[in-house]
């Protein structure tokens, strides 16, 4: 439809990102919920304290939510890595994710090499979301 | 002078009155039966709760619509005085710089207001390792350092034992002297030690201050009844 004016290629990322943060949502806001609410206890402290804005966020929130933030990008990495719904329209010969080459792989019936790029995809994804879990952790302390 | 001008205070259904004037440098027992609305009293006077109406002035100038923070007092909630994630020296820092920008000036004032109330040496310590009575020091130590002529007491120290609780109001006695210090408290005798006068609030009406000896000595009846007497 809009063919004619844009190339889809040119918005591939921010389609793919727009979309992989949308699917993680449900989930970050679930991780999130139980920090979040236990920070609502002490808005009449900061109130109190003239603690507001920027402050407030970087000595209060921030550091108080940031292991739930880093488990749920940690969730949101490893998500975004299986995606197999996006990708699939914008992604040519060249350019195929980890997910796109194992169905593929799996399409061509070759099934040793499928089964070598899922574990890569496994691992992988494992990897990042140790990343950010441990970045979050170690910010929270 | 704190003076509550025709005020009416409203929360869901309850609704409380009060009209009167305090001088500065008075320390306040308020009491009454819980329910009667002394937190609503207090909440009016720190921001969190807007005046149907009247109006709430503080040495002549009107405080009605300031926000908390902008307001001339502390307030010492029953608990979660302090953010367990920052040290002692942050908590207390706190009320020098909202942003916790300190000078070297100010980190030496912090050390100097912790050593007065207790806490020297436990400047690095989180919330969570100090016992109930240094949390409360902490605490005290921020609102010291803020420096704000009106000190609320919402029962900060009701979770403590009598004794340290007699200790933790006497250090707060000598500390903040000079201060209007309004107390909530349960307890007549912990008015009686900490007070000069009392507001009894009970019945949807906050009472005009009186001395505290005479008013726990021949108590009106809401009084009575509440005391048991």
């Amino acid at each position: 439809m809009l063919r004619p004016f844009v190339r889809p290629a040119d918005f591939a990322l921010p389609v793919t990102v727009m979309v992989n943060a949308l699917l993680a949502l449900p989930f970050a806001v679930r991780v999130l919920l139980p920090g979040a609410q236990a920070l609502a206890g002490q808005d009449r402290l900061c109130a109190t304290l003239g603690l507001q804005g920027w402050d407030r966020a970087r000595l209060v929130t921030l550091p108080r939510l940031a292991r739930p933030l880093g488990f749920a990008a940690g969730i949101a990495a490893a998500l975004a890595m299986g995606d197999l719904g996006v990708i699939a329209l914008f992604a040519d010969e060249g350019g195929a994710t980890l997910p796109l080459a194992v169905s593929r792989l799996m399409g061509a019936y070759r099934m040793e090499a499928a089964a070598g790029a899922a574990l890569l995809l496994v691992a992988l994804s494992f990897a990042l979301f140790a990343v950010f879990d441990g970045v979050g952790r170690r910010a929270g302390t | 002078m704190l003076e509550l001008d025709r005020l009416t205070l409203a929360r869901g259904a309850f609704s409380l009155t009060a009209d009167w004037s305090l001088p500065a440098g008075t320390r306040v027992a308020v009491i009454g039966p819980s329910g009667g609305g002394k937190s609503t009293l207090l909440d009016a006077l720190a921001g969190f709760l807007a005046p149907l109406s009247g109006r709430i002035r503080w040495q002549g100038q009107d405080i009605t619509t300031l926000p908390p923070g902008g307001r001339p007092l502390s307030i010492l909630f029953q608990d979660g005085n302090l953010f367990p994630h920052l040290t002692v020296a942050q908590n207390a820092g706190l009320g020098l710089s909202p942003g916790l920008r300190l000078t070297a000036e100010d980190r030496a004032r912090v050390d100097v207001v912790l050593r007065d109330v207790g806490l020297e040496g436990l400047q690095g310590r989180r919330p969570a390792d100090l016992s109930g009575g240094q949390q409360g020091r902490a605490a005290l130590a921020r609102a010291l350092l803020r420096a704000r002529p009106i000190l609320l007491l919402d029962e900060p120290f009701a979770a403590l034992g009598p004794a340290l609780r007699a200790q933790m109001l006497d250090l707060t006695a000598r500390m903040a002297a000079g201060q209007t210090v309004l107390l909530v408290t349960h307890d007549p005798a912990e008015a009686r030690r900490f007070a000069d006068l009392a507001v009894l609030v009970a019945d949807g009406v906050a009472a005009a201050p009186v001395p505290v000896g005479p008013l726990l000595d021949d108590p009106p009846p809401a009084l009575a009844a509440y005391l048991g007497l």
